[in-house]
């Protein structure tokens, strides 16, 4: 629903007094009964709800194979004959769509710590019973722990063939293991000779889940097989879960298969949109505590298929049916949270999806049936004993920033919010669904102002019906964007890739995906991950990547580039940069037992010791080389979209790993590794500009090089080469020899690569430039842009777009004046009051109200007013809200003149262009035009000739406006017409230029009908009814400003028309 | 100069029935009388209050509740009498037979729409650009294999398929699911077509359209020129003009069928877009076109009866139905203002008792859009069957926010009906059963083609004769 769909909203306004006497008073006006009307229960046709029903045979001659999508570990306690368990279930679905519970006894987690110095075989018993009597002493009854000798070593330095410490490995139930770390911390007996205290301890902070996965090798949606002759099928009343058939085996049963072949495939997964609505009291953000939900809408989807095979909607109250949907009406909320529970049961989805339902729809719907008092509807998951509730989770992240969401528990299902995955992924001006969609599928909804909800819910069962509709397709959409955006597949083999549970990709940072990866090898090279304490603070910094400082300007000449392919990950391979290898003192001889970085770190090298994350991402860049030749054979499109998931998941993992080793705050910092991978990178930019500049002089390669060759910028991994020449053709045959040329000054695998060719190329800054971008010599691919205010969200669109057509002129039509002229125009056009209001629009989220602001801030101020004029329509918290800048006098604070774009239409209030001018648009314009016009830039932009004439417009409201008589003027020469002909269309003296007056002013009409029809025409199919009037107020959309303005100018247009008279000769 | 027939305009609030004619000379025989007919095109005061504040829908609940009657008689007929059930789409249940009445909408992927242009438009900016790599070249065609139909009646909206390929009203039954098979369509019940009276006059009647006039000079003199011949022609002064021979009977009408000025203002939401953000380029040419326009009319007007219809790019109001071009805009004509007739778009008339139909062609170009399969004739036969003059409009037509009524819905059947404006020349004969015909004309672009249409209206002939100056 509409207001659901704020990204982030945790705080409220708190009025309370008053809002309750508003409450009580809706109580009563908004929420009508229908006992009359509506039986008790309502009668629901589920025949397509229930999974294609069980193979008997499955794990009784045949063998379970399934695909994992959950995976969770519980208690089991201990009995007389058995210690504390810590066992793991595993949710799957089956190649025929059947869910499956695998329950996995045997498997016990396990930490290691250092033993104490002189620790031998003979203390292990001892160690063991003393750590026994500690967990069971704090636990007040028998707990188990079993403490071994392990053979592995550290994962962090080399120490070349120093004597081998033991590690202890200790395995117990989680509780037991969270104990014995407690008590190892404090001091345990554990020689028989006084107390001895444990602070490092292995492994003991990675989450049992990953600990399981790694160890029995399953990864995130892959495929697992339990033979039929090693598993107990689970009798349906002694079930625990809700699947359709529940197994237990044994740990040693296991079977995992790697995702590759027939196990590459994507089971039948069944993936459920939802969407709820509810009612507001006026200005008031719905609160679960008072406002009830009035509709559920769902759309039930099969991975894979292309429509939803269940369509419905619940809904309190009558409403008329829709065609093709179910509409099913409960009586009351109570009646329709609890069938919808019963729904969510019988259909068992895998997969559950929709807009902002982790923030808004899910917590509100379990708040509900928290304040209903029906314990039943939390029951969503698969587990029957264990009902869904929300926490607060705090997540930070470099790639995001911290944001704070909530966490819900489903058993067993995954939650897989479209929201978060577009937060994720994707840079956005706006997140609302809306724009979401509008966006990415050039398709928008109506977007149902929340005033008239209310409204919609208390008329008729016609109304609701409208409202179930509205609701249905925003279930809907989310849907289609996972299917446009293949969100589900490329996370499932992200999934695979790093091997971590599905939902750990959306609730759970970069480092948990590497740190699994990590995990998997070390057990097979005998290493374990220590715990590292989190040092508060910002820790080290070290010196970031190294930019080449740009040679600025207007390049109308092929500028080659050359990319360093996989830099950062080839470079740690190249020079075995490791935990494992990395050196506190340097041991024998440089450059043949170790290399010194240029860092000053200091590596041992393969020959030692190779590396284990140059092994990770060896394997890594080859499993990511074998899907993209795979990609190139496939032929059968889904399994494309799955290859190329693949090698998008592969390719990302690689590029973080290095990321990884740098995050001061993460589970294994090594600054060392990427300090010294920095390091190199900046000694490599360097070496390749003085090579190519080198190898390129005039005459070089037989001639060819008409020039000497220069690097007039290079950033990171890319260095941006002139050669001098001609054509890109030349550009280009140059470059490729360059890169091979180069390439041979580094150790492999670091290869240079020649990519593209840009043509014109314009260099404004470091990071900011802007290109033709050719890949072959005959057609430019795309013009590129890095940099430039095209995206940015606090400009107005305006820049965006002028800034865009400005470089097309640059670039593609290479004409520096008319590139010139245009700008001038626009500002020309923007002072005289020419640019459409919806291009002007800057929109900013109110997250905190007004005097949590330390500054004053335009939205918040406009806010403020907006709730004096009308308090129902006033943006809530987390809305964003858009606003223009209106002219007032000097001195008058910016936050003062922020003003609701609806309101200035309405009354015709002049806007401030200079403002616009000077604060918007002059810099990024400069900005490209410097490189050409010089410092000037800017002073012929603002001041020119073109920024003479301006036009002011007349306000409706304030200021003069009240003491203002409007009286007729000629159309012509606007001079006052006498009172007596004040009807006519012209004077006396512009009556033989009528024809031409007439013509001007039809011109203009022809234009605004044109637009009116266009834009009207436009709601229409967007809405995709022809026979209802459309409600829709999304302020996001480009249109919705357009489209108001056209009304009133038309209306305008028209009564001047009418000034001239009928048609027809008389 | 001497003989000629001057017909009153009849206004559209005079009765049906009456026809005022005035003979300004007796001795003229023969002549055939004059009957405006197009009352239901003009706006009225009602149509234009506060118009703009109006969505679209009501056009379409005006244009159900026109058709529902005359849908009921056609069913009765093809159906039966109570042999089917006409129901609201609310309660029917699945697998049912029933009859509904309802807009049938087609779903096009490729509809052009603003939305559409302006993303367009932020992409070429900084993602993909693909220069010139544009949809669809052929303007034309608007269809894709994605299209498909869609039945909306009483809010409720269904996919259709079965028995059915495009515009109005339909019986279905209903099936499992979302998706309605047709099994049989109803249009609506043709309107009365007034009987063709047995001894019509021995005239002619001319048409043309599209001069398309640019106000450049070099692009305009042939065109000028051609119809000067044309004019010359009309006179009935000389045996031959242009290798046409002098006619039997005397042209008694000239009607000028829309889009005598050149439309700038190409019929692509594109434009729209650029519009929106750019600065409008002056529109003087143009202007410099009407002029020429004011002297070809106010010449022709020496010589024959002109009725001019408005079309898209004339100087009026664009929205359909077009408004009379503004006599503001032609003072020269003014002076012989009676025989110059400014009527709307669509325009209906009788002459000598037979009925014409006439438009400037856009609902035809815009129908052509819809189908690869169509001829400008076939659409014209589709506007008999369906009793609409532009189904297509507002939806791709610009059309006026009616509200109440749709004017655009056939009340009666013409004789003949003409379309101005379309890329080649066409004319059959259409059998409406029971007897009676209607006869089909496409005419092509005066500017392009310099042809035009005579009609005889006793033997009902079409001719075609081609103006074209050699210098």
């Amino acid at each position: 629903m509409s207001q659901g769909k704020r990204p982030t909203n945790t705080a409220h306004f708190t009025p309370a007094v008053k809002r309750k006497r508003e409450s009580d008073e809706w109580q009563e006006k908004y929420v009508p009964h229908f006992e009359e009307e509506l039986p008790a229960q309502p009668t629901i046709e589920k025949t397509r709800w229930r999974r294609p029903s069980l193979d008997k045979e499955l794990g009784i001659t045949k063998n379970i194979a399934c695909q994992v999508l959950d995976v969770e570990t519980f208690h089991e306690p201990g009995s007389a004959s058995s210690v504390d368990r810590t066992n793991v279930k595993l949710y799957g679905i089956t190649k025929e769509g059947n869910s499956v519970c695998v329950i996995v006894h045997n498997y016990f987690p396990h930490f290691y710590f250092q033993a104490p110095p002189g620790f031998a075989t003979e203390h292990i018993q001892i160690a063991q019973t003393a750590l026994c009597n500690a967990i069971a002493s704090s636990m007040r009854r028998g707990g188990g722990g079993n403490v071994q000798l392990s053979g592995k070593k550290n994962i962090y330095f080399y120490r070349g063939e120093e004597k081998k410490h033991p590690f202890l490995m200790v395995t117990g139930s989680t509780n037991s293991l969270n104990k014995a770390r407690a008590e190892l911390k404090n001091g345990v007996n554990l020689m028989g000779a006084g107390l001895v205290n444990v602070g490092n301890l292995f492994e003991a902070n990675i989450d049992a889940e990953v600990k399981f996965m790694a160890k029995t090798g399953v990864v995130g949606c892959g495929w697992i097989e339990i033979p039929a002759k090693k598993c107990k099928i689970v009798p349906e009343n002694l079930k625990t879960s809700r699947c359709q058939m529940e197994v237990t085996t044994s740990v040693q049963d296991l079977i995992s298969h790697d995702p590759e072949g027939e196990w590459a495939d994507i089971a039948p997964i069944r993936t459920l949109s939802l969407d709820i609505e509810c009612i507001g009291r006026r200005g008031v953000f719905p609160e679960a505590q008072e406002d009830p939900i009035i509709q559920i809408a769902n759309m039930v989807k099969v991975e894979g298929e292309a429509e939803p095979f269940i369509r419905n909607c619940f809904v309190l109250g009558t409403c008329a049916p829709v065609v093709g949907s179910s509409i099913i009406e409960c009586v009351n909320e109570s009646v329709l949270l609890e069938k919808w529970a019963e729904f969510i049961r019988e259909v068992d989805p895998d997969i559950i999806t929709g807009y902002n339902i982790l923030n808004f729809d899910l917590p509100y719907i379990l708040d509900r049936a928290k304040v209903l008092k029906l314990p039943q509807v939390a029951f969503l998951g698969r587990q029957k004993d264990r009902g869904s509730s929300v926490r607060d989770a705090a997540i930070s992240s470099k790639q995001m920033g911290s944001r704070v969401n909530k966490n819900i528990d489903v058993h067993g299902r995954v939650i897989f919010d479209v929201l978060q995955v577009v937060l994720r992924d994707y840079k956005l001006r706006s997140y609302t669904l809306n724009s979401v969609s509008y966006h990415f599928l050039s398709e928008q909804k109506e977007d149902v102002e929340y005033n008239i909800i209310p409204e919609l819910q208390k008329s008729s069962a016609q109304t609701r019906r409208r409202l179930a509709t509205y609701c249905m397709k925003d279930a809907f959409l989310p849907l289609k964007l996972l299917d446009k955006l293949m969100s589900i597949i490329n996370y499932i083999e992200m999934a695979r890739v790093t091997g971590v549970p599905l939902n750990y990709l959306l609730t759970r940072g970069q480092q948990i995906k590497i740190l699994s990866m990590m995990l998997r090898r070390c057990r097979d090279s005998k290493f374990f991950l220590p715990v590292i304490e989190v040092q508060g603070g910002d820790g080290e910094s070290y010196e970031g990547a190294t930019v080449i400082e740009p040679v600025r300007g207007f390049y109308n000449e092929p500028i080659a580039t050359l990319d360093f392919a996989s830099l950062y990950p080839s470079i740690m391979i190249a020079h075995n940069l490791c935990y494992t290898t990395l050196m506190k003192n340097p041991i024998g001889v440089e450059g043949q037992d170790y290399i010194k970085t240029p860092s000053g770190q200091y590596f041992a090298t393969k020959e030692r010791r190779p590396g284990l994350l140059p092994g990770v991402l060896e394997d890594l860049l080859a499993a990511r080389k074998r899907a993209k030749n795979d990609l190139k054979h496939e032929k059968d499109e889904f399994r494309k979209m799955v290859l190329n998931g693949r090698q998008l998941a592969l390719k990302i993992s690689a590029n973080s790993v290095y990321g990884f080793t740098g995050a001061t705050v993460g589970k294994l910092p090594c600054l060392e590794i990427s300090q010294s991978v920095t390091a190199f990178g900046r000694e490599m930019i360097e070496m390749t500009k003085t090579e190519v500049e080198k190898l390129y002089k005039k005459g070089a390669m037989d001639g060819k090089c008409p020039n000497d060759a220069k690097v007039i910028y290079g950033d990171t991994d890319s260095v941006m080469v002139k050669f001098g020449v001609e054509t890109v053709a030349q550009a280009m045959e140059i470059g490729l020899h360059a890169s091979k040329e180069v390439s041979k000054i580094f150790t492999p695998p670091i290869k240079l690569e020649f990519e593209k060719v840009y043509f014109p190329y314009l260099l404004i800054n470091k990071k900011r430039y802007a290109g033709l971008y050719f890949t072959n010599p005959d057609k430019h691919d795309k013009m590129d842009c890095k940099g430039l205010e095209t995206v940015r969200r606090d400009n107005c669109p305006l820049v965006a777009k002028v800034l865009s057509i400005c470089l097309e002129k640059l670039l593609i039509d290479r004409d520096e004046n008319e590139a010139l002229n245009f700008a001038k125009r626009i500002i020309g056009d923007l002072l005289c009051n020419r640019i459409d209001i919806s291009l002007l629009i800057i929109s900013k989220e109110l997250t905190k109200s007004g005097d949590k602001y330390q500054a004053k801030q335009a939205h918040v101020e406009l806010a403020a007013r907006m709730r004096k004029r009308d308090p129902g329509s006033a943006p809530r918290l987390g809305d964003r809200v858009p606003y223009v800048f209106i002219a007032a006098a000097k001195n008058v604070p910016a936050y003062e003149k922020a003003e609701d774009p609806t309101y200035v239409l309405q009354n015709n209030i002049p806007l401030d262009t200079k403002h616009y001018l000077t604060n918007q648009l002059a810099k990024p314009l400069a900005r490209i035009f410097d490189p050409i016009l010089g410092d000037r830039a800017e002073k012929i932009l603002t001041e020119g000739e073109h920024t003479r004439m301006r036009t002011v417009v007349q306000s409706k409201v304030g200021g003069l406006a009240a003491f203002t008589k409007k009286s007729a003027t000629c159309l012509g020469c606007k001079s006052v017409l006498p009172k007596d002909s004040s009807s006519d269309a012209v004077c006396k003296h512009c009556l033989p230029k009528l024809p031409e007056i007439y013509y001007s002013r039809v011109s203009t009409l022809n234009d605004l009908e044109n637009q009116f029809a266009r834009m009207w025409t436009e709601c229409q199919n967007c809405a995709k009814t022809m026979q209802d009037s459309i409600n829709c107020s999304a302020r996001d959309c480009p249109i919705y400003y357009m489209r108001d303005k056209v009304r009133n100018d038309l209306t305008e247009a028209q009564n001047v028309m009418e000034r001239f008279g009928e048609p027809r000769f008389v | 100069m001497a003989k000629r027939l001057i017909t009153e305009d009849v206004r559209m609030e005079t009765d049906e029935g009456t026809q005022k004619m005035t003979f300004k000379d007796d001795d003229w025989t023969a002549r055939a009388p004059y009957r405006n007919c197009s009352a239901q095109f003009h706006l009225t005061e009602k149509d234009k209050r506060n118009a703009f504040d109006r969505q679209y829908h009501s056009f379409y609940e005006a244009r159900i509740w026109a058709t529902k009657q005359r849908i009921l008689e056609n069913a009765d007929r093809f159906i039966g009498k109570g042999k089917y059930s006409f129901r609201s789409m609310n309660d029917i249940a699945p697998l049912e037979e029933v009859l509904v009445i309802g807009v049938i909408v087609k779903r096009l992927t490729q509809r052009p729409g603003v939305l559409k242009a302006l993303i367009n438009e932020e992409r070429a900016a900084y993602a993909n650009y693909d220069e010139e790599d544009e949809p669809n070249t052929d303007l034309r065609c608007l269809i894709s294999d994605e299209d498909y139909l869609e039945l909306e009646s009483d809010q409720q909206i269904v996919k259709l398929a079965g028995n059915i390929k495009m515009d109005d009203c339909a019986t279905g039954c209903c099936e499992e699911g979302d998706v309605f098979t047709v099994k049989q369509v109803v249009w609506p019940m043709q309107a009365p077509q007034p009987a063709l009276s047995a001894n019509r006059p021995s005239v002619n009647v001319a048409f043309t359209s599209g001069l398309e006039l640019t106000g450049i000079i070099n692009d305009d003199i042939k065109t000028i020129s051609s119809f000067q011949m044309l004019s010359d022609w009309l006179k009935n002064d000389a045996d031959m003009v242009n290798g046409n021979e002098r006619l039997q009977n005397e042209v008694d009408r000239l009607v000028v069928l829309g889009q005598s000025i050149e439309c700038r203002q190409a019929h692509d939401v594109y434009s729209v877009v650029k519009m929106l953000t750019l600065t409008k380029s002056e529109k003087k040419t143009s202007f410099q076109a009407l002029s020429a326009l004011d002297r070809l009319f106010c010449g022709l007007a020496e010589k024959v009866q002109v009725d001019v219809a408005s079309g898209l790019g004339d100087p009026c109001p664009s929205l359909y139905p077009q408004q009379p071009i503004h006599r503001a805009t032609l003072p020269r004509t003014a002076h012989t203002a009676k025989k110059v007739n400014l009527v709307t778009n669509p325009y209906e008339f009788e002459l000598g008792g037979v009925r014409f139909l006439c438009t400037s062609g856009e609902n035809v170009s815009d129908l052509l859009r819809m189908s690869l399969e169509w001829t400008g004739c076939d659409v014209l036969e589709n506007i008999l069957k369906w009793q609409h003059i532009a189904p297509t409009c507002p939806d791709t037509l610009d059309g006026f926010p009616m509200t109440h009524r749709d004017a655009l819905f056939m009340e009666s059947t013409p004789h003949v009906l003409i379309c101005g404006n379309q890329p080649r020349a066409e004319s059959r004969w259409v059998d409406l059963g029971e007897g009676r015909r209607c006869l089909c004309i496409c005419l092509p672009k005066f500017s392009q083609s310099r042809m035009v249409c005579t009609l005889d209206l006793s033997k009902l002939e079409v001719n075609w004769h081609m103006f074209e100056h050699d210098f």
